[in-house]
């Protein structure tokens, strides 16, 4: 396709050419001409699948993907994790330390907040204290938290009630903020952190610009806006990328792919991901109470079939309740697709005809997530069980996720640690009820896992909670994705990332 | 439209037909002109298919065929049929999807018709009938509502009550239902001081019977005009409504949903849009031709 932006610009660059030559000319006799290209402005607007509802890092939209993409710019987090190594690195956190099991110092390095003030320990001790008591949902995270102090300003101390072998997976979600801000009425909207972007101005679900922050600890960023559209429809964002309205759109949806490739000016760049969908059962409504109506259910669909023929090269069948990348994933017995298995086991829990439920979803928020929804609900209908679909925006759809008002709710998901604790720790327990369904012999094992620094062993305590929550089918885990970013050729330096929150220090504007 | 006048605004009441004359030439060449037949057969067409189609090609929105999905027009599918308008998304063969389409969005275009004729023509015959207050509550009213977009305030009902057929032709029943009225006023005004009603009320005849027997068979044939007229925008209404998203739920479908769902693939399978979206044109041009024509026949028969 010819890009009227692209071919465009050689004429453009021949202007410039001519112009600097006028100007060299002119300048010639007073002084010596310098050959320097003229400078690119470095502004760059993105757009991702997800939408922003919220900035606020340790309110009910935290664990939200739309959240997480944007506070990666403009939060640092104590310690990061490596892409490539999966080790955890230090971040703000120079270094650390574990004087015994409970015990853990984490030493600070000197670092501002985009407001001028210094990043202390006192700062790193109240968000933490303050998510520990939220209501968010990555507060189960920090379940086991006896206490956290400030030894000095530059060193932090966090003692738990068991041994914590999570802790710095859950530290690289945790967005330090100055301690004054995070109580404040616009932190939702206008946080201050120390990471390398800061806010200029936000509306949900429109537009969130970001400028770059001169003092980060790390070199200032190389680009001097960034903004995040929001762009829910993805033919919209294709187009705004082709255009050059937007410089950088992720994820492509399997379907779009063959819209964008081989346009010129933009490249493909496919990446590993965490991102993997579940479909959950409400164990605490009927007829999902029963255990045998939820195998039904995932009996009743072809999960290999949907995977390969929605998503293709984008999506392999999934073998346990997390990513396979992910630490703790586990290799589970399949549910083949097997409809008179099916119907038998409604039957023995009582359903012979079959039911009507719902199945939630949010709409636009992951690539063919309708469809998906669309294929289950055929599949169901051939076993007699009826399931409308319930189409929600975000927000509302996040509303009724947190206070169990669904049936049956299919969703995006992401490992983001990459360790199962984030998921399976963080969603099955009884205490943290995202699903209704409770076993207390799963909660020993998700503690266990939690408390235990060994990690062969966690592997084991992993698997057999993989186990009980694939058998005991407390949701389907149908499809793990990979993902397609879309760069324009002006844009240099960009490396996706497996979180889908890439980081945009290094990322500048080119010709 | 050029007889515009206050009591009759859509220049559609019928006035009393005088004894024709011998036609020339001229005329009859008007006459073939305003001949209605010949649009009747596009919208006959629809309403056959509305009606017998999901008879001839069964289609069952909640059926996914996800190995057949996005496939072209004219495509054999992995069953040895052939899909001769293609298959959308999720591997529903589109002609069906259309023809399923047609029957979901004149059931809500005829619906909502009819609840906003009865509305309309009630309040309207009340208004013109007995004059004074009530007339000034009710135009009044009617003003109001007029101040406002039509699609705005459907949209608005819409999104309130959530996605059902049935709420559709609630929230498009509530916009157009001043149409009516105002044609049925205007229509009881011409009509409440002739002489034919003055001897019935005089022997004594109630209101009722004043309004049901005497007022309304004299606006009857503008309204139905109107009404005909009416079915292309609300068809029109219910398919933006639905594309908003604000219409059929998603497991069921129209032609605005139909399309909607098919603007994520403009690019690449073209024909999950564009064919309800031929289908849409045509259905609304056919119908406001043949509105057209029932109008000018209306007009032609008052001016004789």
């Amino acid at each position: 396709m010819n890009n009227p932006v692209t071919a465009r610009r050689p004429r453009l660059r021949g202007i410039a050419v001519a112009g600097s030559l006028v100007v060299a000319i002119g300048l010639a006799g007073c002084s010596s001409p310098s050959a320097a290209a003229p400078k690119v402005p470095q502004n760059l607007t993105v757009a991702f699948s997800q939408e922003t509802v919220d900035l606020n890092p340790y309110g009910s939209a935290d664990a939200q993907q739309g959240l997480r993409v944007v506070d990666n710019q403009i939060f640092d987090t104590l310690v990061t994790q490596d892409s490539k190594t999966g080790k955890y690195v230090p971040s703000l956190a120079t270094k650390w330390s574990q004087p015994d099991s409970l015990t853990w110092l984490f030493t600070l390095r000197k670092a501002k907040f985009q407001d001028g003030t210094p990043v202390i320990a006192a700062d790193v001790v109240a968000d933490i204290k303050f998510l520990a008591g939220s209501a968010s949902p990555l507060s189960s995270l920090w379940s086991t938290l006896a206490s956290v102090s400030a030894d000095s300003t530059s060193v932090v101390r966090i003692t738990t009630k068991s041994p914590l072998g999570t802790m710095l997976a859950n530290l690289s979600l945790l967005e330090i903020a100055p301690a004054s801000d995070i109580t404040k009425s616009d932190f939702g909207t206008h946080p201050i952190g120390s990471g390398p972007f800061k806010v200029d101005s936000f509306t949900p679900q429109s537009k969130l610009v970001l400028s770059g922050f001169k003092g980060y600890w790390g070199g200032a960023p190389k680009l001097s806006t960034l903004t995040f559209a929001d762009i829910p429809d993805e033919s919209a964002r294709l187009t705004a990328l082709k255009n050059g309205e937007i410089g950088l759109d992720w994820v492509v949806s399997p379907d779009q792919v063959s819209v964008v490739s081989g346009t010129t000016g933009i490249s493909l760049q496919e990446s590993d991901s965490d991102a993997y969908f579940f479909l959950w059962f409400n164990a605490s409504q009927k007829p999902f109470t029963d255990v045998r109506v939820r195998q039904a259910m995932w009996y009743a669909v072809d999960t290999k079939a949907v995977t390969k023929n929605l998503y293709g090269a984008a999506g392999a069948q999934m073998t346990s309740p997390v990513p396979s990348s992910v630490f703790g994933s586990s290799t589970q017995t399949p549910y083949a697709y097997d409809p008179t298995k099916a119907k038998k086991l409604l039957a023995a829990a009582g359903y012979p005809n079959g039911f009507t439920t719902t199945i939630m979803f949010a709409s636009d928020s992951a690539p063919l997530i309708q469809q998906q929804a669309q294929a289950y609900v055929s599949y169901w209908a051939k076993v007699g069980v009826t399931v409308q679909l319930q189409a929600q925006p975000t927000a509302v759809w996040l509303q009724n996720l947190l206070a169990l008002n669904w049936q049956t709710e299919l969703q995006e998901n992401f490992a983001t640690t990459g360790d199962a604790d984030y998921t399976l720790g963080r969603l099955y327990t009884s205490a943290a009820n995202r699903t209704g369904y409770k076993n207390p012999k799963l909660d020993t094992l998700l503690s266990d896992a939690r408390a235990t620094t060994d990690q062969s062993k966690r592997k084991t305590l992993y698997a057999q909670a993989g186990k009980i929550i694939w058998d005991d089918a407390v949701g389907m885990f149908p499809i793990q994705e990979r993902d397609t970013y879309a760069v324009r050729s002006t844009v240099k330096g960009f490396v996706p990332s497996v979180t889908r929150a890439p980081s945009f220090l290094t990322v500048s504007i080119g010709n | 439209m050029s007889e515009y006048s206050e009591i009759d605004p859509t220049g559609l009441v019928e006035a009393p037909r005088g004894r024709a004359t011998r036609p020339t030439k001229a005329t009859l060449r008007e006459r073939r002109k305003r001949r209605i037949w010949p649009t009747l057969i596009p919208v006959g067409v629809f309403v056959f298919f509305a009606i017998f189609g999901p008879l001839i090609v069964p289609f069952n929105a909640v059926s996914t065929n996800i190995v057949d999905r996005l496939r072209a027009p004219g495509s054999v599918l992995s069953n040895g049929s052939t899909a001769w308008l293609g298959t959308d998304q999720v591997g529903r063969d589109m002609l069906g999807e259309v023809i399923a389409g047609a029957r979901l969005t004149l059931i809500m275009a005829i619906a909502t018709i009819i609840i906003a004729g009865i509305i309309g023509i009630v309040l309207g015959l009340v208004a013109g009938y007995f004059g004074g207050w009530i007339d000034n509550v009710i135009m009044r009213l009617a003003d109001l509502q007029l101040a406002f977009p039509g699609l705005l305030l459907a949209i608005l009902i819409a999104g309130v009550l959530g996605p059902s057929v049935r709420n559709v032709v609630i929230s498009l029943a509530v916009t157009r239902w001043v149409t009516f009225a105002r044609l049925a006023r205007s229509s009881a005004l011409s009509v409440r001081k002739l002489d034919y009603v003055s001897a019935a009320r005089l022997l004594g005849a109630s209101h009722v019977r004043l309004l049901s027997r005497y007022l309304l068979p004299a606006s009857i044939s503008p309204l139905f005009v109107l009404g005909t007229v009416e079915v292309g925008s609300v068809v029109l209404s219910a398919a933006s409504l639905s594309f908003l998203g604000l219409g059929v739920p998603p497991d069921q479908v129209d032609w605005g949903s139909t399309i909607a769902a098919g603007s994520d693939y403009l690019l690449s399978a073209w024909w999950i849009s564009t064919m309800p979206g031929i289908a849409l044109a045509g259905l609304v041009l056919s119908v406001s031709v043949l509105g057209d024509k029932l109008q000018a026949r209306f007009a032609a028969a008052r001016s004789r």
